[in-house]
């Protein structure tokens, strides 16, 4: 019987590609702290294969001790991997020594054989100096120093990470005598290129967006954030998937405690597969219960990186062209990188609109239905009689009209979304003829509903960023049911639950409804409902407890 | 955590019985279509019948075809398609008794929170204003914003109906005479919540904007009934004491700082006639005391004026034209403000809140002369002083055919 895979999450040993280039002797000293508690993760990791194909090997390998405890071989690595088609196991001689066999072992598709050819094997079949080498620990010496043309490589005792690094996109050597192997990482596989970001335009910055692949992922962030502080560790989530996960941040900047968090939490998922956002996000943030998000996803790398520097923590996911920022507040969700790059007067203008239209988006189906039926007085009395003449001959109540109007709107958004791009158009022109002339001119909704829904619907999009504007979509269906029952009372106790339960979350220690309700309201009037001119903004959110608060004159 | 969130959640449950609905938790609900918004109230004492409170109601007709004909025996609708009101009437021995039985007659709801209008019949105003208007000031779906007028020589329902024989909605007619009567300076908007003001000001009395029907002829020649202002209704002790028309009205405005906009047609040096558009108007009352006695009071008005209009082609921009033209205003403005005072001291009515203004500006010496108010008040020796500015010329410094006239 196969039984789900148990994978203690570690830390891989070879994130040394964070290492400071003048970084001080602690941070040295904490990456070998982090190399040493790596190789003991490692030591205690279990592993499981789906694919293997002897049920005795299978119930073998389920016990992670047996396979921590199993040396590198060939034979090993065969049993595990089994009769796999995309493996592919190939034994040459070293220098054409018969007496010299070591095994390459590869994912195809995932490397680039010429790599593998000109700048592995061509060396260790025709270079000289393996001529004098006789035995293996000599030859992997050899290796280790240079003799083969490739810089990313790696010596593995342990089977585990020598799989993990072929199932990754690695080249294995594996020398069956010394029990050892020496990985290169040599992968190419087909990528999708960096393009503009589809559902974050960018007017005026710039215009790359993050792709599927980690470490083209992480180059974009390098290429950005050049400080040698800048830290990006993995860690592996998903029993199956083993997806590598890039926690990225600022050394002597973003606040420790919210990193080891987050590190912490990563490290205790447990689950078979990471292919969904939601896969981490949903296992990380403080609060279940809770429609709003509590992290910020973004495809654009330079908002991605402007977090970072004010000190947050950045995720980065294999495989998903998404990266994700710990911890988000609420005015996170109303900004847009773009506000950074026009004139701060203009900026401010515009995120005081997104507020404004946040809040009609939010309530102005409610209040139409609580005026309309419970408050007619404060109607002026010219548009009363519009409303009125508007709704002469329409059978079904406001508050029915309403809700029904909203749900086709929801349904409307939600088939543009599934539909491909060309019939999205299509599902639009029906919405439009069908829901709004045709019901009008039938005398079933009202054209004042309409207009209504139409301000409401196009109020909610100028929100940045989806998932809270998704949020706000169920709560105004909330606040219309209240509305419908006992008008702006109705609507007014649930915006107390509304403002209650935003301020009682917490995200990774921080107050989620700040900088509004935290910190005496410092930060509110720098950069949340308005942009100051950025020589204003000198210090990082305060919320944060970054442990370098000033970003300018320091 | 739980314990705290059910307890907040079973606070606001009971918070809900604070929604003053004792029968149903939640308030009452009504669709926005099924409401006859009421937009012009007239209030009717009707003396043959015990029910003496009459009550008509105007809305604009919104259902084509007149969709609330064949009313009850005392509702009538006299209103048609189109542009014009749909009227109710009804009866009942109080307005609130009215008001409960108009909403027999209707197969809405009559909303009343839409109400910009009062018209107070000629025998209600007569009668006792406070008993009339006491309904209205008290609920709580009515506006104390709303403008009252007093309907004089007639009823309001009589005004309602024959007005609304026009293609002309009696809301919008009411709307650009309250415009009118502010330009022309010879009445003024009295609000709801101002009239409460003047009834519990303890020795002032009312003064309501008056309307009547008027015959005139259209461009076809043919009478029609139309609604013109009649300056202001004058009360004492909370009846109508007399009226003060439109040909001295406007030093009521002037006396109480209402004055924004009027014309005084005065001649030039040449005899000819001159338009002096009043622009501002400032009074004070000032008191003069022996002692504790009030002696006189002095009515210190000054106009301030532009030349908006000049018949004759003479040269005007020398001072003694301009003063000879200030001096002529000040004439008619003084005496119109004299006539006035005449007038309600006749009627024994502090309508123009003389006490109120001395009490401010001499509140000790006025809590000697307080109780005896009324008795001293005709006896009082008004002076009234007027000084006129002519301001502004406007960029015409010589009028049209100034050259050729030399």
């Amino acid at each position: 019987m196969k039984r789900p895979i148990k994978l203690k999450t570690r830390t891989r040993p070879d994130d040394n590609n964070a290492k400071p280039e003048s970084g001080s002797k602690e941070s040295s000293s904490k990456e070998l702290n982090s190399k040493k508690t790596d190789s003991k993760d490692s030591a205690g990791k279990r592993l499981c294969s789906e694919e293997s194909g002897s049920k005795e090997s299978c119930s073998k390998e389920a016990s992670g001790k047996e396979l921590s405890n199993k040396e590198v071989t060939t034979e090993n690595i065969r049993n595990i991997l089994s009769d796999s088609s995309d493996i592919n196991y190939q034994v040459h001689y070293i220098n054409g020594c018969p007496d010299l066999p070591v095994s390459v072992i590869y994912v195809d598709g995932m490397v680039n054989t010429k790599i593998v050819n000109d700048d592995i094997l061509k060396p260790l079949t025709q270079e000289k100096i393996f001529e004098e080498a006789n035995d293996f620990r000599t030859i992997i010496d050899l290796i280790e120093h240079g003799t083969t043309y490739h810089a990313s490589r790696k010596l593995r005792s342990s089977l585990d990470d020598t799989l993990t690094d072929i199932l990754s996109g690695s080249v294995a050597l594996v020398f069956d005598r010394e029990k050892k192997a020496v990985t290169f990482e040599i992968k190419d596989f087909e990528k999708r290129t960096i393009s503009e970001p589809t559902n974050e335009s960018a007017l005026k910055g710039s215009k790359d967006c993050f792709i599927e692949v980690l470490r083209v992922n992480t180059s974009l962030v390098r290429r950005k954030i050049h400080t040698p502080c800048l830290r990006i560790r993995e860690t592996i989530v998903g029993n199956q998937t083993r997806t590598p996960v890039a926690v990225i941040y600022i050394e002597n900047l973003t606040n420790e405690k919210i990193v080891n968090e987050v590190f912490k939490r990563l490290n205790e998922i447990n689950i078979d597969a990471v292919t969904t956002a939601g896969s981490i996000e949903e296992f990380i943030i403080d609060r279940k219960s809770t429609i709003f998000p509590l992290i910020l996803n973004t495809e654009r790398t330079d908002k991605f990186c402007h977090n970072i520097l004010e000190g947050r923590v950045g995720l980065l996911i294999d495989g998903l062209p998404t990266a994700y920022i710990i911890p988000a507040t609420i005015d996170m969700f109303f900004q847009a990188p773009e506000d950074y790059a026009y004139n701060y007067i203009i900026s401010s203008f515009v995120r005081l609109m997104r507020y404004v239209n946040s809040v009609v988006s939010l309530v102005f189906p409610a209040f139409y239905i609580a005026i309309t039926t419970f408050h007619q007085e404060m109607i002026p009395t010219d548009l009363a009689i519009s409303i009125i003449r508007s709704k002469a001959e329409v059978p079904f109540p406001t508050s029915s009209s309403v809700i029904f109007m909203l749900l086709s709107f929801e349904v409307l958004v939600e088939a543009g979304f599934r539909l491909p791009r060309t019939m999205g158009q299509t599902v639009s022109i029906i919405g439009a003829l069908v829901v709004g002339q045709a019901a009008v001119e039938a005398k079933i909704i009202s054209p004042t509903v309409v207009i209504i829904i139409a301000i409401t619907g196009m109020a909610g999009f100028t929100i940045p960023n989806q998932d809270f504007a998704q949020a706000l979509r169920i709560c105004r269906l909330v606040f219309t049911i209240c509305a419908t029952a006992a008008g702006l009372y109705g609507l007014t106790l649930g915006f107390i639950i509304l403002i209650y339960h935003l301020n009682s979350i917490e995200t990774f220690g921080v107050p989620y409804y700040s900088p509004f309700a935290a910190n005496d309201g410092r930060d509110i009037a720098k950069d949340s409902i308005i942009r100051m001119s950025m020589n204003s903004m000198r210090k990082r959110p305060a919320s944060l407890k970054t442990t370098n608060k000033r970003r300018q004159g320091w | 955590m739980v314990i705290k969130k059910t307890v907040c959640i079973f606070t606001l449950i009971l918070l809900l019985n604070l929604s003053g609905c004792k029968k149903n938790i939640l308030p009452k609900r009504y669709e926005i279509n099924e409401l006859m918004l009421v937009q012009v109230v007239g209030i009717d004492k009707f003396p043959e019948s015990p029910n003496d409170c009459m009550l008509t109601v105007a809305s604009k007709d919104l259902d084509a075809g007149g969709g609330q004909g064949n009313l009850g025996s005392t509702g009538k609708n006299t209103g048609s398609t189109g542009e014009k009101a749909l009227i109710l009437t009804s009866e009942g021995k109080t307005m609130f008794d009215a008001a409960r039985n108009l909403q027999t007659h209707s197969n809405k709801t009559i909303f009343w929170g839409h109400t910009d209008y009062y018209l107070i019949g000629e025998e209600a105003a007569r009668d006792n204003i406070a008993k009339y208007i006491d309904f209205f000031t008290r609920d709580h779906e009515l506006r104390i914003d709303s403008k009252v007028y007093i309907v004089k020589g007639s009823t309001a329902k009589e005004l309602i109906e024959q007005f609304n024989q026009l293609d002309f909605f009696i809301f919008d007619k009411l709307e650009s005479l309250g415009q009118n009567i502010r330009l022309l300076g010879t009445s003024y908007e009295i609000e709801v919540h101002e009239l409460m003001r003047f009834l519990d000001i303890h020795h002032a009395s009312a003064r309501i904007p008056c309307i009547y029907l008027a015959k005139r002829s259209d461009d076809d020649g043919k009478q029609i009934m139309d609604i013109e202002s009649g300056g202001y209704a004058i009360f004492s002790d909370l009846k109508l004491a007399g009226y003060i028309g439109p040909d001295i009205s406007r030093g009521i405005n002037a006396i109480t700082n209402t004055l924004d906009s009027s014309v005084v047609v005065v001649k030039d040096l040449a005899g000819k006639d001159v338009s002096l558009e009043i622009i501002d108007c400032k009074t004070k009352v000032i008191p003069f005391f022996e002692g504790n006695t009030l002696k006189s009071v002095t009515i210190n008005t000054k106009v301030n004026s532009n030349l908006a209009e000049l018949q004759s082609q003479t040269d005007f921009t020398d001072e003694q034209s301009l003063r000879f033209m200030e001096s002529q205003q000040s004439v008619i403005i003084k005496k119109e403000i004299e006539s006035v005072i005449e007038k309600v001291i006749e009627y024994e009515s502090d309508c123009l809140e003389i006490c109120d203004r001395i009490r401010l500006s001499r509140p000790y010496k006025w809590l000697q002369i307080e109780k005896k108010w009324m008795e001293i008040f005709p006896f009082i020796e008004f002076i009234v002083q007027v000084e006129s500015k002519i301001q502004r010329t406007y960029e015409l410094k010589e009028p049209s055919g100034y050259k050729w006239s030399e």
